[in-house]
């Protein structure tokens, strides 16, 4: 016979004596430390005493005095939820048994009561009662991983505010995806964004360890490649050696800059590519060209770009951004876009809860020594490609682009947006009929800069352009009615600034939205 | 498609929503049959296009070539017009010079 309390601690209550002393004398020979009460406040008292954590189970009548065994067994599923209950009853009616399980109960007993089926019963819960309290646990832990996380990403923020901007939606408490923008000896800087495989603790963990090592050698003066390699190495060899679980992988994208050597460079391991704007409002986009995270092969692969030395804002995103863009039918930059504006209102976008996984945008301002004067930051909201083949699907585009400028600017004036829309699609259809006419591709830009209430819309192919003058075609157009060029002629009325460059396979439109408060 | 002639020798043709490249050649197909089933019966035509946010330059290449239609018979154009961004893409191409540009 087992001692008495070495099965754990039962709360059984129950109006007639016989049925307390029979469940007493059955649990505790069946090594149970047995509480009993008659009513619903006397266990509660019992229980209190004892400490809830300390129970097994909880086994009712059903048919308590005054307040019914209905009521305590909803207050046992609400307060403690990780108690399992019994309900026990003379009555077999099953509307009785079905009220007592959707109460909380997890089993029902007929009366008169029988020993095997008491002690299975009761065996049964306590089963239930361990595995709910292990579950609790596991999510108390996964949310204080979380808080940490978030901890550190801020932390990380603390010390270069003006220039480092972050948004970040984890979708559960705690997960893979993480940024740390990191100083370094002769007033180098590295941004650095991860994202891990799966969004279990062992993620964050991972995440975590990850952006520590990282941080470590960079600060004893290794290389972004070689920490790369040394990563991969790390990943493949003992992070993922365990054959029973699936391997562990990092995207990672490492954006490094030397004000010294005037030089920004960009390392990308499968991470989605980084967008850079330069205060002209041209963008490049920093392309993953088909590199593997970190983690998959041994033979790594890292892009490596080195951008123009000037003046402008990196935008980095994991790939939740893009899966949300896709979901939302809008850029990617458009989400991008759209979440650091509700971050500086702070309000919470409300499509947020469309995202399937963590929602990570990071910008960082860089100043280029020796650029002088007012630099203007832009936020862009379309950067896309397309080639002769996309014209079919212009309705589409623009579609497209008003889903994505409606996103980003809500309160962009109904003017703004028909204009806006009409010269992008000229230009596009430009751009693709004729400076794609023999391959190649051409690009659909639009970026905001909020302090010049301006938007830029850049179309550009890879044509050669041809000789246009506007003035003496507009005029002609007009008088005599002719249909060449009236697309350029549009452009240009309906523009506040209007450029050409590259014989016109490069045009440069600038709208002023008077809707954006200064 | 809608499309009247009136008492007065007027012919208003309706246009379903926006003209653009995607839609424009269908468009002219119909409106040019419509055109020239009435050719010698109206001398305004009206084209109603209250229902078009939109207008891009290759819808405007049609509505260039039916006034170029409309005016070597000796008649006269009028744009039916509901929405304030085509009445601004009318006249910023001045397009107004050419023909009345009415707000319906």
């Amino acid at each position: 016979m087992l001692n008495s309390g070495d099965c754990g601690t039962v709360l059984a209550v129950d109006g007639d004596f016989l049925s307390r002393r029979f469940i007493d004398r059955v649990l505790t020979r069946a090594g149970y430390t047995v509480l009993l009460a008659s009513t619903e406040a006397e266990a509660k008292l019992l229980a209190r005493t004892a400490g809830y954590e300390s129970l097994s189970c909880v086994i009712t009548d059903f048919s308590l005095p005054e307040n019914g065994g209905a009521d305590f067994l909803c207050w046992i599923a609400q307060e403690h939820a990780c108690v399992a209950s019994i309900a026990t009853s003379g009555s077999s009616d099953k509307a009785l048994v079905e009220q007592s399980l959707r109460s909380g109960a997890c089993n029902f007993l007929n009366k008169p009561l029988d020993r095997f089926s008491l002690e299975q019963a009761v065996f049964d819960a306590s089963k239930h009662t361990t595995r709910k309290r292990r579950t609790a646990e596991i999510e108390r832990d996964v949310k204080q991983v979380g808080a940490v996380q978030r901890l550190l990403i801020g932390s990380s923020m603390a010390r270069d505010r003006a220039n480092v901007g972050l948004c970040f939606h984890p979708k559960r408490d705690a997960g893979g995806d993480f940024f740390s923008h990191l100083e370094l000896p002769g007033g180098r800087a590295v941004a650095l964004l991860t994202d891990v495989s799966g969004h279990e603790l062992k993620s964050a963990f991972v995440s975590a360890y990850f952006q520590g090592m990282v941080r470590a050698m960079l600060e004893s003066g290794l290389s972004l490649p070689a920490i790369f390699d040394r990563a991969n190495l790390f990943l493949l060899n003992e992070a993922s050696a365990n054959e029973d679980s699936v391997p562990v992988s990092i995207c990672a994208c490492a954006v490094s800059f030397d004000p010294a050597e005037r030089r920004i460079e960009v390392f990308n391991c499968g991470a989605p590519g980084a967008i850079f704007v330069n205060c002209s409002g041209d963008c490049l986009t920093v392309r993953n060209d088909g590199s593997y995270p970190l983690g998959w092969f041994p033979e790594k692969q890292v892009d490596h770009d080195v951008l123009p030395p000037v003046s402008g804002k990196l935008i980095l995103w994991t790939d939740g951004v893009e899966d949300l863009a896709d979901q939302l039918g809008v850029t990617s930059c458009a989400v991008a876009a759209a979440l650091m504006r509700a971050k500086e209102i702070g309000v919470e976008a409300p499509w947020l809860g469309k995202a399937s996984d963590d929602v990570l945008v990071a910008t960082w301002k860089i100043e280029m020594p020796g650029d002088e004067g007012d630099l203007v930051w832009y936020r862009p909201i379309i950067n896309e490609h397309f080639s002769a083949r996309d014209l079919d699907r212009i309705d589409d585009i623009q579609l497209l682009a008003r889903n994505s400028l409606l996103l980003a600017m809500p309160d962009i004036g109904e003017e703004t947006l028909h204009d806006v829309l009409l010269c992008a699609r000229e230009a596009l259809i430009n751009a693709l009929s004729h400076g794609c006419a023999v391959g190649g591709q051409a690009k659909l830009e639009l970026c905001l800069a909020a302090e010049r209430r301006t938007l830029t819309l850049i179309v550009q192919d890879d044509g050669p352009g041809h000789e246009f003058d506007c003035d003496e075609h507009a005029a002609t157009a007009t008088s005599q009615l002719t249909a060449r060029h009236r697309g350029l002629i549009l452009m240009r009325a309906l523009t506040d600034r209007f450029k050409t460059e590259r014989r016109g396979a490069k045009v440069t439109m600038d709208f002023l939205c008077k809707e954006i408060e200064k | 498609m809608n499309d009247k002639i009136t008492e007065d020798a007027r012919l208003t043709l309706a246009v379903p929503g926006d003209i653009l490249s995607t839609n424009a050649e269908d468009l002219r197909a119909k409106l040019f049959a419509d055109l020239k089933s009435a050719d010698a019966a109206c001398g305004l035509v009206e084209v109603d296009l209250s229902r078009a946010s939109m207008v891009d330059s290759v819808g405007l290449n049609l509505l260039v070539s039916i006034i170029k239609h409309v005016k070597a018979r000796s008649g006269s154009v009028r744009f039916l017009v509901g929405n304030s961004n085509v009445e601004r893409t009318f006249r910023f191409t001045r397009l107004d010079s050419q023909a009345e540009i009415v707000r319906h």
